[in-house]
């Protein structure tokens, strides 16, 4: 084992947030009507993604998928379809309302918890007592 | 997030072979529990006049903090009375536990409190690395609280110490995690005067993150998700052009740790390490120490021609010292390691996002 620096590093092939963001609007580009935790906004013609990029990533179906993310009611307005819609979904087995870092044993894990401020109060606090 | 961490205790009930802590039979006192709460709320109450929007949260550290589990009860109880009536996201808790003390009472009071419970396993290394006081396994009893953890908590954190001697248990260890209905594991090599790695010894670790990398990519597909969090660190870090160091590395910066005698650490690492206190609760935070350690906190020479520099935890000061005894160096081992880690997480994340997975794609681009 050594400790060296590395030189000549070849860039990751897939995209930043900033390569997804940037990527030109068409006219079949989907917009969120409401504020949600996405910030992309997502073209759906295959293209690619950026100069650095190595490879062409079409930003298909996974990407609109990120416009899924709705702890709240969400209205959807599909660019060319007239139809509104709103959405509410939870990811199965994921407990999806707002992310944050959370530091757990010197490791930043994204955490992800539901809101619910009725449970949050516990009523009076009462003195505690020892146990003998 | 303001992060406020409470050493409930010194002792612990296990024996870990590579644990560095001094298992002292000394407790936090609820009065100091309760004023380091006080002090936190205050400090949160002047970011919320400052205009900075608050998130907080407590954690509960030992040894073994369910030792002190009827006093966590309190004052998860005292701290929602005092701090979650502020204007703030909701409170939060965390507790770090080897998970021998647990039972489904307790589950059930950390369900309806929003405590985060990670659970430290060690895989199939459990028995032989992390034994009782009596030189016992543990493995047994933590894998039926490992099942029980999971009904109430689906999204359970497991977090694995790796262990030199036991590298070449660590593929099959994910796998057996995987099976259990684990979702979300953390692991790093075990570091100090206890462990020793070898080039050979990480020669072995090293294939087995190989296959721990190729786990990543097939329990990703699709629908499904399995979070190797140190992969899942580097690559969110990079979709977001982060830089590894967080905020929360700067000393008495985003969090304080309270050992039990009331003095302030900026870190678990150096509860009760000569040299190393910022603060007390009757003094506060002490401004001049804390610049006195980030002066040493410097970026290793080394290192600054590094183009991997961006995305390595080559700043992190607890880890620095655990693994040189100096802020300002790094390891042979450290260094390995962030490559490692960084290159096999790339090439996961090239295949999974070039192949569209939609959950995949889901958590490491949504903001």
């Amino acid at each position: 084992m050594k400790q060296e620096p590395v030189k000549h590093v070849t860039r990751p092939s897939y995209p930043t947030l900033d390569q997804v963001k940037k990527y030109p609007q068409t006219s079949t580009l989907t917009k969120v009507a409401a504020v949600t935790a996405v910030t992309a906004t997502i073209a759906m013609a295959a293209t690619a993604c950026g100069d650095s990029v190595e490879h062409n990533y079409s930003f298909g179906e996974a990407f609109k998928g990120l416009l899924r993310e709705v702890p709240k009611a969400t209205t959807v307005e599909l660019a060319g379809d007239t139809t509104t819609e709103t959405t509410e979904e939870v990811l199965m087995g994921e407990m999806i309302i707002e992310t944050d870092e959370t530091c757990i044993n010197g490791d930043m894990v994204v955490y992800t918890e539901p809101v619910d401020t009725g449970l949050i109060l516990d009523g009076e606090a009462r003195p505690y007592v020892e146990e003998d | 997030m303001q992060r406020l961490t409470l050493v409930m205790t010194h002792q612990c009930n296990l024996d870990c072979r590579y644990c560095l802590q001094k298992h002292e039979n000394v407790s936090m006192p609820v009065e100091v529990a309760e004023h380091a709460i006080e002090n936190f709320r205050c400090a949160l109450m002047a970011e919320g006049e400052a205009g900075f929007p608050i998130s907080a949260q407590i954690s509960f550290y030992g040894g073994e903090p369910l030792l002190e589990r009827k006093k966590i009860e309190y004052l998860v109880t005292y701290a929602n009375d005092r701090i979650g009536g502020l204007p703030c996201s909701p409170l939060s808790y965390e507790i770090t536990t080897n998970g021998l003390l647990m039972d489904q009472d307790f589950l059930d009071f950390a369900k309806k409190n929003h405590i985060i419970l990670a659970l430290s396993h060690d895989g199939l290394a459990q028995d032989p690395v992390r034994k009782d006081r009596g030189g016992k396994g543990t493995s047994e009893i933590v894998d039926e609280k490992l099942e029980m953890l999971l009904r109430t908590f689906p999204d359970t954190i497991v977090m694995m110490t790796i262990h030199p001697d036991h590298a070449d248990l660590v593929a099959e260890s994910i796998a057996f995690f995987h099976e259990k209905g684990v979702r979300s594991v953390s692991l790093v090599p075990a570091h100090g005067e206890r462990v020793s790695w070898t080039d050979e010894k990480f020669a072995v670790f090293s294939k087995q993150m190989e296959k721990v990398k190729v786990h990543y990519e097939q329990w990703n597909q699709g629908d499904q998700y399995f979070r190797v969090i140190p992969f899942d660190n580097k690559i969110r870090n990079y979709i977001r052009q982060k830089s590894a160091d967080s905020p929360s590395c700067h000393f008495g910066c985003h969090k304080i740790i309270v050992d039990t005698d009331g003095k302030y650490y900026p870190c678990t690492h150096f509860v009760g390490r000569d040299g190393f206190s910022i603060g007390s609760l009757e003094a506060d935070v002490d401004d001049e120490k804390v610049a006195s350690l980030e002066s040493l906190r410097v970026e290793p020479e080394l290192c600054r021609e590094c183009e991997l520099r961006d995305r390595c935890h080559h700043t992190c000061a607890c880890a620095n010292h655990g693994h040189t005894g100096s802020l300002g160096s790094v390891s042979a081992l450290q260094c390995e390691y962030e490559k490692l880690i960084i290159r096999l997480a790339d090439e996961a994340a090239a295949n999974l996002i070039r192949e569209e997975n939609p959950r995949f794609v889901e958590r490491m681009y949504r903001n």
